[in-house]
């Protein structure tokens, strides 16, 4: 069900601005970066791949 | 400020922001004065559909993550980099209420209720009011995405169609149609 707001106070622009954190969204980045290159990552593709065939065959 | 305020842009700073684009996929951190630029028209694009300001302000820090992980994917196509970034703000919206991590809110105000009564051809907001809420529950969730970027947001048929990956003209066919039925519905 859908929640309709009708002349709801919106925040001030110095407010949103006040949230931005843009160190956060590099760390994000940077980690997302580290996890498809990690080789922990290509492993555990890996081994499930192998599992997955034996299992089929 | 309008969260389609930054959709008119001049050459120059079309041409100033692609070359912050390309440093950028070499380095995030040139991002930066995009991310500041854009932060608070995304916020209110996700905060108008989903009532909670933590998770808004989560969800918009996960879109400018998606922006600049994606970099590498963006080609300019005379089109302004805001309506990209709304792109993915739409699909990580969407993505949150089909995780059902929140509730869907549609956020009206005095000013728009009257232009949305204006082409439904009903007088009186507030003998109206309750029945437009009513019906803004009851129609589908497509038509509600049109109408409320066209008459709650204001934006173009240009900036909705390149959000919806859908030609100008088709926007405007779909916005028209959502606009009947709401119609139809409004007259039930």
């Amino acid at each position: 069900m859908r929640k309709i707001l009708f002349n709801k106070k919106e925040l001030s622009s110095d407010q949103i601005n006040n949230m931005r954190d843009f160190d956060l969204v590099l760390k994000k980045v940077q980690a997302q970066r580290q996890y498809w290159r990690s080789p922990w990552f290509y492993g555990t593709i890996g081994l499930a791949s192998i599992l997955s065939f034996l299992i089929f065959i | 400020m309008s969260s389609t305020s930054l959709y008119h842009q001049s050459d120059t700073r079309i041409q100033s922001e692609l070359q912050i684009i390309e440093k950028s996929k070499i380095n995030p951190q040139h991002f930066a004065p995009l991310y500041n630029e854009y932060y608070e028209s995304i916020f209110r694009y996700v905060i108008k559909r989903i009532n909670d300001t933590d998770l808004a302000c989560d969800i918009t820090s996960n879109i400018f993550v998606k922006a600049i992980t994606n970099l590498s994917k963006y080609e300019y196509r005379g089109l302004p980099f805001s309506s990209w970034l709304f792109r993915i703000a739409k699909s990580e919206v969407y993505q949150s209420f089909r995780d059902q991590k929140v509730k869907r809110t549609v956020s009206i105000d005095k000013v728009t209720i009257v232009q949305v009564f204006e082409e439904l051809d009903v007088d009186g907001l507030d003998e109206h009011k309750e029945k437009l809420k009513k019906v803004l529950r009851k129609i589908n969730e497509k038509d509600l995405m049109l109408i409320e970027m066209r008459y709650f947001e204001k934006r173009s048929y240009r900036e909705i169609g390149e959000i919806l990956s859908v030609t100008e003209n088709n926007a405007k066919v779909k916005t028209f149609r959502a606009l009947q039925k709401l119609k139809v519905l409004f007259k039930e």
